[in-house]
């Protein structure tokens, strides 16, 4: 069952005289429980995309065209207040720079509680349990200590992590992954990979992945679709796309996937079936 | 950081050391001398009378020599007698500071209470018609000269309208009144100067506000904020500013020094008898240990403020820890 339908979505920038269509006529669709990579270069209209789901593409962009259906309802239509209600409960977002994303001046535990109380009518006893309950789930150390703490205490990685877990928290339908592991070094962007595996198999929610990394899309997506200049180059399953690739840019950009030697490969594959 | 607040504590002992040093070199340099000044051109009082006040002051002395005398006197907390009416100068100042204080706190509290507000909802609906207004209004504000404002505030609500006193802080018959209606009527004689000492500060302070304010905004961190499905009026008012008032904090600190010196302007337009006052009047009569006293404690006080400043900046901003 479609879970997300992007239908023809345009959004554009609007700059001096001059009109910057950063999504133009992007359509596609994210079904229950599966995980959809999309892939483009620097550019490609990946996080606009993400940005309109949600309705938070800042001026001077708008969505000027199309529709996003997200469980049965345009989000388009809905007003601000049940926009907001949307945000952050059934559908999250985990974004590419955790150093940035992650208020400087608050801590991680308010950071967490205060999207379980704009939410749940919940006491702050509880939020603060289901807080914990979050942060241990994605793995932190010491979520007690992380709690109380402040992000720039934390590593790169610890950050994501706590990121991932507000994504998390409340159970959201859909989860927009934006380039997560992008910011980070590769070992950490590996562990973070597992995580996004874990949470896939455990929760079973819909993921959308975007990344401009193929390999990352090739570890963890079901479908796929290629993005370049704002356009949908090519969709298709993942297996699909990566044996037979039609369009020339999609070739273009497997081919700038760093070779990995076939045994490696080979153990990817089994892992990913497993 | 209390160890830090301990350091900090003792770079104010050079620095006072420093000012004091210039304070009495600047005054050595000004023409005229205190005990002409005392005695004037009384006939009466002949020149061994003059040549004795010199020397029991001390003021025959090289300037390094009366330097160290007065700072012998300082280590031991003695501010010296006032050249004008032989009161001791702690005293004058002691009579002064909570004139200025009172001006001056009730100042900022206008000014924070006013500006931040402004510069919060200008940065919120910028270069909306909303923000062009303040920005407007808000210039001009910071284009009016103090001096022009009071006496256009004493002409329209003190004169015309009648609805405030226009000079004085404490008038004699005051003492009679019962305590309450005693501070109803200093109340009613701080509007005034007050709103005259606000408006230039309140300009600068929406404006700092205001670009604080749209630096934070957008910042990732606030996208998130949006993006969890946070109220509009949340993402505002705790994670935008709580941002936004980190640098505004530093501001405070910047305008302390005139809020204890006071405004030699606004207190004599407005007969209020603060540290301003004082200090001119010393500086104009050559009332040197009176000069040197305000300097001391203004500057004591300031820099104990810019300490206070910096604590508060540690308690607002985890990021900041003194080591």
């Amino acid at each position: 069952m479609a879970l997300l339908q992007v239908k023809n979505l345009k959004t554009h920038f609007f700059a001096e005289s001059e009109v910057r269509k950063a999504v133009d006529d992007v359509s596609f669709v994210v079904q229950e429980g599966e995980t959809f990579g999309l892939v483009g270069e620097s550019g490609s209209g990946k996080t606009v995309t993400a940005l309109s789901i949600l309705k938070l593409v800042d001026e001077p962009g708008r969505i000027v065209g199309g529709d996003i259906i997200f469980g049965g309802r345009s989000l388009l239509e809905l007003s601000k207040e049940n926009m907001r209600k949307i945000r952050g409960n059934d559908i999250s977002i985990v974004f590419q720079e955790p150093l940035t994303a992650l208020n400087p001046v608050l801590s991680i535990g308010e950071q967490v509680t205060e999207q379980i109380h704009a939410h749940r009518d919940v006491s702050k006893e509880e939020a603060k349990e289901t807080a914990l309950a979050c942060l241990k789930e994605v793995h932190l150390p010491q979520p007690e200590r992380v709690f109380y703490d402040y992000p720039h205490r934390l590593s790169g990685g610890m950050r994501q992590r706590a990121m991932i877990a507000m994504a998390l928290c409340l159970r959201p339908r859909l989860l927009i992954a934006d380039e997560p592991t992008t910011a980070l070094d590769v070992t950490i962007q590996a562990e973070i990979l597992d995580l996004f595996r874990e949470i896939k198999k455990k929760h079973n929610m819909s993921i959308l992945f975007i990344t401009h990394d193929f390999g990352i899309i090739a570890q963890l997506a079901d479908r796929v679709a290629v993005m370049q200049k704002g356009r949908i180059v090519e969709q298709g399953g993942v297996e699909n796309i990566f044996y037979y690739p039609k369009d020339a840019y999609t070739k273009e950009l497997l081919e700038a996937v760093p070779k990995i030697p076939r045994e490696l490969r080979i153990q990817n594959d089994r892992n990913k079936k497993s | 950081m209390l160890s830090y607040i301990i350091r900090r504590s003792l770079l104010i002992i050079p620095m006072l050391l420093g000012i004091s040093l210039i304070t009495l070199m600047i005054m050595h340099l000004a023409p005229g001398d205190p005990a002409s000044l005392r005695y004037g051109l009384n006939p009466e009082v002949g020149g061994s009378a003059r040549t004795q006040f010199r020397e029991i002051y001390g003021l025959d002395k090289p300037v390094h020599v009366q330097y160290f005398m007065w700072l012998k006197r300082m280590a031991v907390l003695d501010f010296g007698n006032s050249f004008i009416d032989d009161r001791p100068v702690i005293q004058k100042i002691g009579e002064r500071l909570p004139a200025t204080l009172l001006l001056s706190i009730a100042s900022i509290l206008l000014i924070y209470s006013i500006s931040i507000p402004i510069g919060i909802s200008s940065a919120v609906k910028a270069n909306s018609p909303y923000d062009r207004l303040m920005t407007i209004v808000v210039f001009i504000g910071y284009a009016t000269p103090s001096f022009w404002f009071a006496l256009i505030l004493i002409m329209f609500f003190g004169v015309r309208l009648e609805w405030f006193p226009i000079s004085g802080m404490r008038p004699w018959y005051v003492d009679y009144y019962p305590f309450f209606a005693s501070l109803k009527d200093l109340a009613w004689r701080m509007v005034l100067p007050v709103m005259a000492t606000s408006l230039v500060s309140l300009a600068g302070i929406s404006r700092y506000m205001r670009s604080g304010m749209l630096e934070v905004l957008r910042q990732d961190y606030i996208r998130t904020a949006r993006a969890k499905g946070l109220s509009e009026r949340r993402v505002i008012y705790r994670h935008a500013l709580k941002n936004a008032l980190l640098p505004i904090v530093t501001i405070a600190s910047m305008i302390l020094p005139s809020l204890i010196g006071g405004s030699f302007i606004i207190e004599t337009i407005f007969a209020w008898p603060g540290m301003g006052r004082l200090g001119y009047e010393a500086i104009m009569n050559h009332d040197l240990p009176t000069v040197m006293g305000v300097g001391i404690i203004s500057v004591f006080l300031t820099l104990l403020g810019l300490i206070l400043a910096d604590v508060l900046y540690a308690v607002v901003d985890p990021r900041i820890r003194y080591e």
